[in-house]
Formats: C-alpha cells, sequence, structure tokens
C-alpha cells in the first residue's frame, strides 16, 4: 500500500497526534501511532488510553485498505526533518514502513494495526456546534483555576454545563474558581454536562490552532467527543459530581469597585515581588478613589503601591494570594475589570470580562 | 559588660520525679524505663548509678547489674508537667530563661544582679525554691561569663552542687580539661582531634586555625574558641527564638507492622498530633514527609508538595498515604514519622467551598475540646484504639510555643 504527501501535511498530521502519546506504556504499541487507510482516507490515531485524538488526511488515488502503528517518536522526528520536502511517499508492507523522500529513506518496523485500542461506538444525547476558536479561548480563560489536588478528582478538570444555547465552563480549586459563558449553536436543544480532563481541553487548544473551523461538542455519560473536520477528540469524563458553582458566587456584594486591567495587573505583580514562598499575600486597601496594594515579608522586603479606583466607600482593607489575581487578570481581555466586595472575610468577585469572571478568596491574617 | 549565665541541670530527674511522686522508692535504687519491651532506660537514680546502672542499658542488662533495681515505666506528663514549675521558678529571677532540654536550662541572669545581689545567691534561692516547692528534686548549677563554661561548671560537681567559673580562672580550669568534656564535642570529633595530637582544651586552644579549619571546615575556629573558653551564644527564650522550619513527630512501633491497615491507622495518629501542633502554633505547611524505618535501622524518607498550604489533620494524612502507597516495603517497619516543612505562619487562606469552611470550624471545635480535655479525648473512630505511645521525650521539647508536645497519655476526666 503506497501513500503520498506534502511533507507539511504529513508533519503536521503527525506531530500533532504524538502529542498525546505517553513517554511510558505497558504496551508497546501505545507508544506509536496508528495509520489506518480506510474509505480513501488515512487515520492517525493515538492514545494514553484517556484520550484518543484521530486526525485525517485524505489518501489520494489510494484504493487499499489497512495500516501499521509506527513508533511515534522516532517517525515524528523524522517527519519534522522532512517537513519541508514537497512529496514524501509512505510504503506499507505488512508490520513495515518504508518513508521515502528526496534525497533518501527510511525503513521502520511497526506493529499490527489491529494491536491498537479501538473507540467504542460514541454514545451521546446529541452534539452542539461552536466555533473551535471560541472554545479555546473559553478554555484559556479558566484553566488556571483547575486543581491539581488528586484527592479531589472532580476539581481537576473543567465542569462544561450546556443549557440551551449556552455554554458554561468552570474551574475551581479549593480557593478560587472561574467562570465563563458563551453561546453555542444548539438547535436540537440538548443539554449537558461533565468534567472535563485539562489534558484534554489543552490538547484541544492544540487541535483548534492546527485545524480551525467548527467543532462539533457531545457528551455521553463517561465521555466527551469533539469532533472536527479533520480529526476528533474523545476523551473519558471525570467522574464525581462537580460542587453547584452558581452557589459560590457571591451575590451580596455591595460594593463595586472599577479599575484599569493593566496597571492593577501591573501592580499586583510589582507586589508580589516582595513576597516569597512561604508567605504568598498582598494587601488591597480602597480607600476613596485610589487603591493601595502592599506587601511585607521579612528577608525580602516591602513594597507599598498606589494607583487610582472608581471607590466612595468607606476604607476596605482584604487580602490575597497574588498569583490568584494575577492569574484572573492574565486572561482579562476587557480594558477594566470590576471587584465586587462584600467584607474582608468574604469572597471576592473580579468581574474579568464578557460574561466571565473569578471568585477569589481573601486571606485571613491572624 | 560581662555576662554572668547559669545553667542549672537537674539530677536524675526522671528518677528524681519518680521518687518524689512514691515515697516507697525513695533511696532505692530505681530506674525510668518505657512502656514497651523494646524500652531502655532512659534515667536511673543515684543509688542504681552505685550499681553501674547507666541510661540507654536494656532492662536486663540493668536487673543483671542490679537485681534488686525498681523498674519504673515513665510517665512523660509528670516531667514536663514538673519542667513547667521548674521555669516558672527561674522565670522569677529573670525573663532571660533557655530551656535547652527538659532538665537542663539556661538563665542570663547579668540583670537580675542588682536586684539580688550575685549569681551564687540567686542560685542558692533557686535550689530553695525547687526544694520547697518540688520537694527531693536537687540541681546542680554552672555560673560562668558564657554558656559554654555554664553547662561545664554544671556539669563538675553532681549532684547538688554548685560551681562558679571567673572569668580569670578559665584559662587555668581548661589547661589540662579533655576535650570531650565540652558541651559540643563528641566521641566522634575527639577522635578526630586525636588523630592530630590535640587532646586537651589547652592543645585545641593552641592549634592552628589553619589546620582546624582544613580538618573540620567552618566548625573548625569555632572549636578553637570554645577551648579557649569563648562562647558567644546569647540565652535565647522562647519568645525570641526564630520561626521553626518544620513541624513533625515519630514513633518507633511496638513491634515491627507491615500490614498496611495499621500503618495507615499510625499515619492518621501523626497526621493528627502534627496538625494540632500545626494549628496551635498559626502554622500551615506545604511540603510532607514520610520516614521510615526498617528493622535493620535502614532509615529513609520520602516527600511531596501540595499545591496549597494546608494545616488539616486529614489533608496531611491523605498527602502522607499517598506517599506510602508508592513504597514498596521491603521489610515491616520499625518506626514511622511524619513531618511538615515549607511553613508558613500566621496566614490563612479562606476556603471557597462551604463544606471546607465547616470542616475547618469543625477542627477547630475539635480542637479546643482536646485543649480542654486532653490530646484524643476527640478524635476519629479509627484512632480509638489508638497506639499508646510512650517514648522518649524529644530532645527538642520545651513547656510552650510549637516545640511544646502534650506527652500525657492519661486522659483528663470529664
Amino acid at each position: 500500500m503506497k501513500l503520498s504527501f506534502s511533507g507539511k501535511d504529513l508533519y503536521s498530521g503527525f506531530n500533532l497526534v504524538t502529542g498525546i502519546v505517553p513517554s511510558s506504556a505497558l504496551k508497546s504499541v501505545l507508544k506509536g501511532v496508528k495509520v489506518e487507510v480506510k474509505k480513501k482516507q488515512v487515520e492517525f490515531v493515538a492514545t494514553d488510553l484517556e484520550v484518543l485524538v484521530k486526525y485525517i488526511l485524505s489518501a489520494g488515488s489510494c484504493e487499499e485498505e489497512g495500516g501499521i502503528v509506527l513508533p511515534a517518536i522516532r517517525v515524528n522526528n523524522v517527519l519534522r526533518e522532512w517537513a519541508g520536502n514537497e512529496e514524501i511517499s509512505v510504503l506499507i508492507e505488512g508490520c513495515n514502513c518504508t518513508l521515502r523522500s528526496a534525497g533518501g529513506y527510511f525503513k521502520i518496523a511497526g506493529e499490527d494495526f489491529l494491536q491498537f485500542p479501538e473507540i467504542g461506538k460514541i454514545r451521546t444525547g446529541g452534539f452542539v456546534e461552536v466555533d473551535g476558536e471560541i472554545i479555546s479561548d473559553m478554555v484559556e480563560k479558566v484553566v488556571h483555576s483547575v486543581s491539581t489536588v488528586k484527592v479531589r478528582s472532580m476539581l481537576c478538570g473543567v465542569f462544561v454545563r450546556i443549557i440551551g444555547d449556552d455554554m458554561v465552563m468552570v474551574a475551581a480549586d479549593g480557593n478560587r474558581m472561574s467562570t465563563i459563558k458563551r453561546k453555542v449553536n444548539n438547535p436540537e436543544g440538548v443539554s449537558m454536562e461533565g468534567i472535563v480532563a485539562v489534558k484534554c481541553l489543552t490538547f484541544m487548544q492544540r487541535f483548534v490552532s492546527e485545524c480551525k473551523g467548527v467543532l462539533k461538542l457531545g457528551m455521553g455519560e463517561q465521555q466527551v467527543y469533539f469532533v472536527g473536520e479533520r480529526g476528533e477528540i474523545v476523551s473519558q469524563l471525570i467522574e464525581g459530581k462537580y460542587p453547584k458553582y452558581d452557589e459560590l458566587i457571591p451575590k451580596k456584594n455591595d460594593k463595586r469597585i472599577e479599575v484599569g486591567r493593566n496597571e492593577l495587573l501591573s501592580r499586583v505583580r510589582m507586589a508580589s515581588f516582595m513576597t516569597n514562598e512561604e508567605y504568598r499575600v498582598v494587601k488591597f486597601v480602597f480607600k476613596q478613589g485610589k487603591l493601595l496594594l502592599s506587601s511585607k515579608t521579612s528577608d525580602v522586603g516591602e513594597a507599598e503601591l498606589e494607583m487610582a479606583a472608581g471607590y466612595d466607600g468607606p476604607d476596605l482593607e482584604i487580602s490575597f494570594d497574588p498569583e490568584y489575581v494575577i492569574d484572573a487578570l492574565k486572561v482579562s481581555d476587557s480594558d477594566t475589570v470590576t471587584i465586587e466586595l462584600g467584607d474582608g472575610g468574604g469572597a471576592a468577585l473580579f468581574r474579568t470580562g464578557y460574561e466571565q469572571m473569578d471568585v477569589i478568596m481573601p486571606i485571613e491574617m491572624k | 559588660m560581662n555576662k554572668i549565665i547559669m545553667h542549672i541541670d537537674m539530677n536524675a530527674f526522671f528518677a528524681s520525679v519518680e521518687q518524689q511522686i512514691n515515697p516507697a522508692f525513695r533511696g532505692k535504687p530505681i530506674a525510668v524505663i518505657g512502656s514497651n519491651e523494646r524500652t531502655v532506660v532512659t534515667t536511673s537514680s543515684y543509688e542504681a548509678r552505685a550499681y553501674g546502672v547507666k541510661t540507654g542499658m536494656t532492662k536486663y542488662e540493668a536487673k543483671r547489674l542490679c537485681p534488686h533495681i525498681v523498674l519504673v515505666a515513665g510517665d512523660t506528663g509528670r516531667y514536663t508537667d514538673t519542667c513547667r514549675r521548674l521555669v516558672e521558678i527561674y522565670r522569677q529571677y529573670t525573663p532571660m530563661v533557655e530551656v535547652y532540654s527538659i532538665d537542663e536550662a539556661f538563665l542570663d541572669v547579668t540583670e537580675s544582679i542588682p536586684l539580688f545581689g550575685c549569681a551564687e545567691v540567686i542560685a542558692k534561692k533557686i535550689k530553695e525554691d525547687i526544694r520547697q516547692k518540688l520537694g527531693m528534686l536537687t540541681c546542680s548549677i554552672g555560673i560562668a561569663p558564657n554558656k559554654l563554661l555554664a553547662k561545664l561548671g554544671s556539669d563538675m560537681k553532681k549532684p547538688n552542687g554548685l560551681v562558679v567559673i571567673q572569668h580569670e580562672d578559665v584559662g587555668k580550669l581548661l589547661q589540662n580539661l579533655p576535650v570531650k568534656e565540652l558541651c559540643g564535642i563528641g566521641s566522634r570529633i575527639e577522635t578526630q582531634l586525636a588523630t592530630l595530637g590535640i587532646k586537651t582544651c589547652g592543645e585545641l586552644g593552641r592549634a592552628s586555625t589553619h589546620t582546624l579549619r582544613n580538618r573540620f571546615g567552618v566548625i573548625g575556629e569555632r572549636l578553637k574558641l570554645m577551648a579557649q573558653g569563648i562562647d558567644n551564644n546569647p540565652v535565647i527564650p522562647p519568645e525570641q527564638e526564630p520561626d521553626v522550619k518544620s513541624i513533625g513527630h515519630s514513633m518507633t512501633l511496638d513491634k515491627d507492622v507491615s500490614d498496611m491497615e495499621t500503618l495507615e491507622c499510625h499515619v492518621l495518629q501523626l497526621s493528627e498530633m502534627v496538625g494540632r501542633r500545626m494549628r496551635r502554633g498559626g502554622y500551615t505547611g506545604r511540603t510532607i514527609t514520610l520516614t521510615l524505618r526498617y528493622p535493620d535501622f535502614t532509615t529513609f524518607t520520602k516527600r511531596t508538595t501540595a499545591g496549597t498550604h494546608t494545616d488539616n489533620s486529614i489533608d496531611i494524612y491523605r498527602i502522607a498515604i499517598d506517599i506510602l502507597n508508592t513504597v514498596r516495603l521491603q521489610q515491616p517497619i520499625r518506626l514511622i514519622g511524619i513531618s511538615i516543612s515549607n511553613l508558613t505562619k500566621n496566614l490563612s487562606q479562606i476556603p471557597l467551598f462551604l463544606s471546607d469552611r465547616n470542616k475547618k470550624a469543625a477542627t477547630c471545635a475539635m480542637d479546643k475540646i482536646n485543649d480542654r480535655y486532653g490530646d484524643f479525648c476527640i478524635t476519629w473512630g479509627t484512632l480509638i484504639k489508638r497506639y499508646q505511645h510512650k517514648g522518649v521525650i524529644s530532645p527538642s521539647w520545651r513547656p510552650s510555643g510549637i516545640k511544646c508536645i502534650n506527652l500525657s497519655t492519661r486522659k483528663t476526666k470529664k
């Protein structure tokens, strides 16, 4: 079976799926990329048994069907060198593959493609459609709040809920939460929700950057599917019940302060220079028309910074882990940010963009 | 201004406390031991010492030397309580009290001289106060211009001694003194010094700084100063102690354990002990270290750094269990320990979830109950049959602050 591709197309597809190949696996076949030809299409498939990625290229005039599992890293290294070549021919003979291009060839031992794990039948109540770049942007804006503590596995993913034409993404660790809402095309009016692993979502972002266009999103009881024109991603959902995120959004914060996003980001970052790993806290003091930021750490030093703020209430003091505030502001596209506060001990709400917010719990100074 | 430092060393402390509490033990050879099979003599009375009984002997060795010796299972709570009462006495004469160990303390009495006359008067008053308030406990006191010499002084006359080392006598005193008599010079350093032909403090004080630095590194110079009777270390009262770097507990188990369920139970108990101390001191930490020791004394540690700081016993337990699960045990476990480092003080991140805030409030309530009625008075069900650890008192134990560990295994009646 002989196939032919442009060097750029073959490398970009193969390189994309190689990204999911685990560095170590119990079965050697999992350290490879399955190349399967069927219905005049070539599928490149890789999986780490949690996330499965498929990328599709045209098989051209090849009428035969069959496949091979190729060692991912080795072949990817070859294709990277030949990415600029006009043509690369791929000859598959049983479990051997010959890659040939201008100036040479590689004969590579592969494995039986029938040994490669199959994707089960997609079971979902339906699909919604959304522009890949929108969904990728949503992930970007919440993923910083995902927990890394494995004990609470349900917080180690992004909660995705679709109701009507609204899609909400939520991420939270034990101290902060980020949410964003966007519109989707949901002609069938399907509702779905689930906790999607970060690995799947960050891979989806990479997929979207390679394959622009509309993505179809579907969720079953245990799996999530992203289907695009050039391929698909299937991932296991994280088991568990996600906390009721809407109950965590403070509703009674009566103090609203508008501040410039860039200025606040810069000031918080500067104040954080005077903190260290053991003492990571920046004090925010809101006064008439201004915000004072200060940090003080023994053996490091202290800083006090001032900036304009749209605040006319009584003096208000609250302290945060600067990393939390910086994370929230970094992903904001807005020129201004609205901070909604109750008292010094309650949750602070940072409205950082359209339908985009971060709930950040303060630090209590004893 | 020359300092006047006092070192107070309680004589045969644990044994004396037991003899004070139980008159039947008075005048008899007794040895205080732990409660388990692996126990050794922690202290013996002077009557037992006359038979050659020494600290560190097994109870069988002690019996062999002194067949009628009375072996008393130590009650650490009694000793820590007595230590607290001793510190109260010391504080009547100076606020500059550094508890060096459960039976030793340094006092800086420099500023107290105008009030009491001279250091010897203070020492005699302290001895009298101890006799009046704590009965037959005796102590040896050394008075000198610094901590090193004060400690040397208290060691020179035991029991019930009082030695004053004047500045002008230091050179003569140290000239022929064996180096091992100085606090801080152990058998290893003594052996290394002997290879350089140095056996006395006089010889060490005259040795070339260059030679000592080559052999011992940075402490070489300090050794020379020590041998000259120079020690600039101040007496540090607890409120001036630097912040701790880690908080931990370990326990040698009664018998070697390989059963995971039992090990998990010990990990939970240690996690609670560590968590309690952290919360009491206002600390939270991120790096949890698990220490395991096999019966052949092979000891190893594994650590994990969590994403956020915690002082919650269950969080510490879960992380420690995760670490334990990564270890393929090759032998049963003799000792298990948990410590937490990467500490931060007086900062408390308020949790996002109500359930976490409730958990925090419940922990706080448990702590209050245990503060009032005794440790482990209220605890998790799995710890009802918890390990009654009556092990040795850590040298780092202090009567107050973060190093204060409630070692009493008795529960106060409600």
